[in-house]
């Protein structure tokens, strides 16, 4: 009956909706929202044309690369076969290996510096205003200015070696470090810090009991993260001479060595996948999948689906140790100690491991330690040079080659999003056609993500000159590989239910992925892409150095002309552009999200 | 800085009402939230003699919580006073404080243990309070502390998962951790604060048991809040009832019948609009 009821009520209200149904309700009705989106929208477009004009990527722009293609061609073709030279063979060798423990060496730097400076930073850890604010200043600032430029800095004041690159690794790497270490104390829950709180325990032990302990799978997260992040900016910081294979890279170029200049960057994509690898399989067997990770840093691994051998070695030692513990009975002393359980094996391992590494990266590279106690005397008299008194260092130069950095930062931003965003739901295995697409295209990105950034630079710098086209299109390629995968990690989150429910009503694949797919995941791309601007915008402060255009030119410059208080002014300056646009992708992520 | 000889409290406290001076004395209590808009507690008064098994009834935001976290100044009184063990709360400086909060147990609804870490890990740090400095690892506690962790986990029946993580656990296996963080402590004084109102009927009654035996055993005062009061009459000594942060009812239980436990069920919810909130439990605790 009720059956029956309901059906007339339905289709009453179907005929009072037909009857008021006037065209004008056809169309969406803009609301302030609507109006302040598609601006917004509006504005980066223009910016993004604007951007590319600048950087001599617009339609003429691209001409020229086509008619300019035969001279490309032939340089690229004295670029193959590439080669290691056999008489270098054991400086590249001993060079890789300084590259290797300078990044590890810096990371610990960084990690042993930035914790105790994000813990100082977060509001539920410090009370003091004034120390909060103190840390997070050293914070912000180490992580706007790029390592390249702490490197010449330490170059200058330690000379050429190992040092000064762990040095401008450490430094920079607390900024990151700092920030994400802040966020997880600020993110505990306050229920079990009570509880300590609770049986009366003091400041220092609610801390490490209460605090702490809840952190520690992020702090393994934000280590592991970082250290890869520092494993591809390492090779290059030789280029200024902070040591590694950079040096050797640079020496190859300017001699116009092209086949060796492509061997050392292949060598250097090889040993970055290698560390990547390295860095995928500690993460695996120190959280595995049951850890509950902050949503911003549950990343997976690009090696996630390969690996995962940890597991299997300790859960063959447990069953191995397990099956004897069942056979005796524990006596009360063994009880009191902890068992060797499956996470233990794994930890102890790992933390073994690392802290081998951790003393060898200190004895391996000739890191001088006698400059340390010697030079460092000189520290605050470079700073004093670097801080200028007037402003007689702004030159015209300085502006434009700003303005071309942020144009550089934004039409690499572009670029990479105009393919990404496509190209995302190809890698993505819930949207890809097929399995092997979605194969070839993670492999591809998983190259492309771990050549370093600056690397590609000196490539394209060689290949089609200098200027900032070529920076523009080295950094978006990097940009490109970052991006997809975020996007195609998003593509993977989205909710297979609503995907049915748009498949039941016969739509096709492409038809699927726009209506389906791409609402869900939209709001985490815009994030990620204003995420994207971020690090385009800090990437790109640096390609001058090798070529690429933008201010990096006269960072350089400076720095071997003795200009200290330029070179002081472009760092102030760089600190300003890059902390505006982080200021303003944080703003636009909040809006978002 | 090794601590063997670690005092165990008076076992002669015993057990009922009056052996020796109040454990809990609060007078006048008023606590107001959001800039006076809100009135959790409304001048409630309340005095508990040492070895007391006292309940607080009352529906949710009647003030049970508040009362209970004013006395180990998890809060601070708006008006009045509160007198725990001889001190006066908020007069009391941290390191004061801190030594207080030694004295007193808390157990919280949510469990309020720390996920990542193993059973022993969470119980050790009830005796944070006696050593000093921060320790990180179970193996970073004296060997006598370890012991005297695995003689409590034993009393709440988990020194078979004294090594495992406690998120692994289930929930009435987290009180029971949760508890026996307590006792380490060796407390004067448990708070309960609900502590079986996320655990199910059957679950509840043997949790509450549990506590309310080992309190009784170590002679400690108990202050439970608890929903079912049913849950309670098996084994209080008193029944305090608010509500909207006044006291509606003060008796000792054994001066209750029948006819009053319904009564305190109406003083409660004259409306009888909440009234599934007080679900009879499936098991008697008593009968247990």
């Amino acid at each position: 009956m009720s059956g029956v009821n309901n059906r007339e009520q339905v289709s009453e209200q179907v005929d009072k909706q037909k009857e008021s149904g006037s065209p004008d309700q056809i169309s969406r009705p803009w609301n302030l929202r609507r109006v302040q989106i598609w601006s917004f929208v509006g504005f980066l477009l223009v910016a993004f044309a604007w951007s590319v004009r600048r950087v001599d990527l617009s339609f003429s722009g691209i001409i020229e690369i086509v008619e300019g293609w035969p001279a490309t061609w032939s340089l690229l073709k004295r670029m193959v076969p590439p080669s290691l030279p056999s008489e270098d063979i054991d400086l590249i060798i001993s060079l890789s290996l300084d590259t290797f423990f300078m990044a590890f060496a810096g990371t610990a730097v960084g990690l042993v510096l930035g914790i105790p400076l994000g813990l100082l930073s977060a509001r539920n850890v410090m009370p003091w205003a004034s120390v909060r604010a103190l840390s997070r200043a050293i914070i912000v600032f180490s992580r706007a200015i790029p390592a390249l430029v702490f490197a010449i800095f330490f170059v200058r004041i330690y000379g050429i070696g190992v040092l000064p690159g762990i040095l401008a690794i450490g430094i920079h790497s607390i900024g990151m470090i700092g920030k994400l270490t802040a966020d997880a104390a600020e993110d505990i829950d306050i229920g079990p810090r009570e509880g300590v709180t609770s049986t009366g325990a003091g400041p220092m032990q609610d801390l490490a009991t209460g605090v702490w302990s809840q952190m520690v799978p992020t702090v393994i997260t934000i280590s592991l993260y970082r250290l890869e992040i520092d494993f591809r900016s390492a090779p290059i910081l030789g280029w200024v001479g902070a040591g590694g294979i950079g040096v050797l890279l640079r020496s190859y170029q300017g001699g116009l060595r092209y086949q060796e200049m492509l061997g050392i960057t292949l060598l250097i994509v090889v040993l970055v996948i290698l560390l990547e690898a390295l860095c995928a399989v500690t993460r695996n067997a120190l959280l595995g999948t049951t850890e509950r990770l902050p949503k911003n840093l549950k990343t997976k691994s690009i090696f996630a689906s390969f690996v995962s051998p940890g597991q299997k070695i300790a859960d063959l030692i447990i069953n191995r140790s397990g099956r004897k513990k069942t056979q005796g009975e524990q006596s009360t002393e063994s009880r009191l100690t902890a068992p060797w359980t499956v996470e233990r094996i794994k930890v102890n391992t790992v933390s073994t491991i690392f802290s081998v590494l951790l003393v060898l990266s200190f004895i391996i590279p000739d890191i001088g330690a006698k400059e340390i106690l010697t030079d460092s005397g000189n520290i605050p008299e470079m700073l004093r040079r670097l801080t200028p008194d007037n402003w007689s260092w702004w030159s015209s130069r300085i502006l434009s080659d700003l303005i071309d950095t942020v144009g550089i930062g934004m039409a690499a931003t572009g670029l990479a999003l105009l393919f990404a965003i496509p190209f995302s739901f190809l890698a993505a295995s819930n949207t890809a056609p097929g399995r092997f697409v979605y194969l070839c295209s993670r492999l591809f990105m998983l190259v492309v993500r771990c050549v370093p950034e600056l690397v590609v630079a000196v490539i394209f710098v060689a290949a089609i000159g200098p200027g900032p086209r070529a920076g523009t299109l080295a950094l978006s390629i990097g940009m490109f590989g970052f991006v997809t995968k975020l996007f195609a990690d998003a593509i993977e989150e989205a909710r297979q239910g609503i995907r049915d429910g748009v498949v039941s009503t016969g739509s096709t694949r492409l038809q699927e992925s726009t209506t389906a797919v791409l609402p869900q995941v939209v709001t985490s791309m815009i994030s990620n892409s204003m995420y994207l601007l971020d690090v385009a915008i800090r990437s790109s402060t640096v390609v001058g150095i090798v070529g690429g255009g933008g201010i990096g030119f006269l960072v350089v410059n400076s720095a071997r002309q003795l200009q200290w208080d330029t070179l002081g002014g472009i760092i102030f300056c760089i600190f300003v552009i890059v902390y505006a646009i982080e200021l303003l992708a944080t703003w636009v992520r909040r809006k978002v999200e | 800085m090794k601590q063997d000889n670690i005092v165990t409290p008076d076992a002669g406290s015993g057990n009922g009402p009056a052996s020796g001076g109040n454990a809990v004395e609060v007078k006048d209590l008023v606590k107001t939230f959001d800039n006076g808009n809100v009135r959790a507690l409304d001048g409630v008064s309340i005095s508990v003699p040492v070895g007391q098994l006292l309940v607080i009834i009352g529906l949710s935001g009647s003030g049970k919580s508040t009362l209970l976290r004013h006395l180990n100044g998890l809060h601070l009184p708006t008006e009045g006073s509160v007198e725990v063990l001889g001190n006066i709360i908020p007069n009391l400086k941290r390191p004061e404080l801190r030594s207080l909060r030694r004295d007193i147990g808390f157990v919280f609804q949510q469990f309020n243990i720390v996920g990542r870490l193993t059973c022993i890990e969470n119980v050790l740090s009830g005796a944070l309070g006696r050593i000093r400095g921060p320790r990180i690892g179970a193996m970073m506690y004296p060997k006598s502390l370890r012991v005297e962790a695995f003689e409590q986990l034993e009393r709440v029946g988990l020194a078979d998962r004294a090594w495992q993580r406690t998120d692994t656990l289930s929930g009435g296996q987290q009180q029971r951790v949760a508890i026996a963080r307590s006792l380490m402590q060796k407390p004067k004084i448990v708070l309960a604060d609900e502590p079986v109102a996320s655990l199910d009927p059957e679950i509840s009654g043997q949790v509450m048991e549990l506590l309310v035996q080992c309190c009784i055993e170590d002679g400690i005062t108990v202050l439970c809040s608890l929903h079912q009061v049913d849950l309670a009459l098996g084994w209080a000594d008193r029944l305090i009832g608010l509500r909207d942060g006044k006291v509606v009812l003060d008796s000792l239980v054994k001066d209750l019948d029948q006819e009053e436990v319904m009564g305190v069920y109406r003083e409660l919810d004259p409306t009888g609009e909440k009234e599934n909130e007080y679900s009879v439990s499936e098991t008697d605790p008593s009968s247990q």
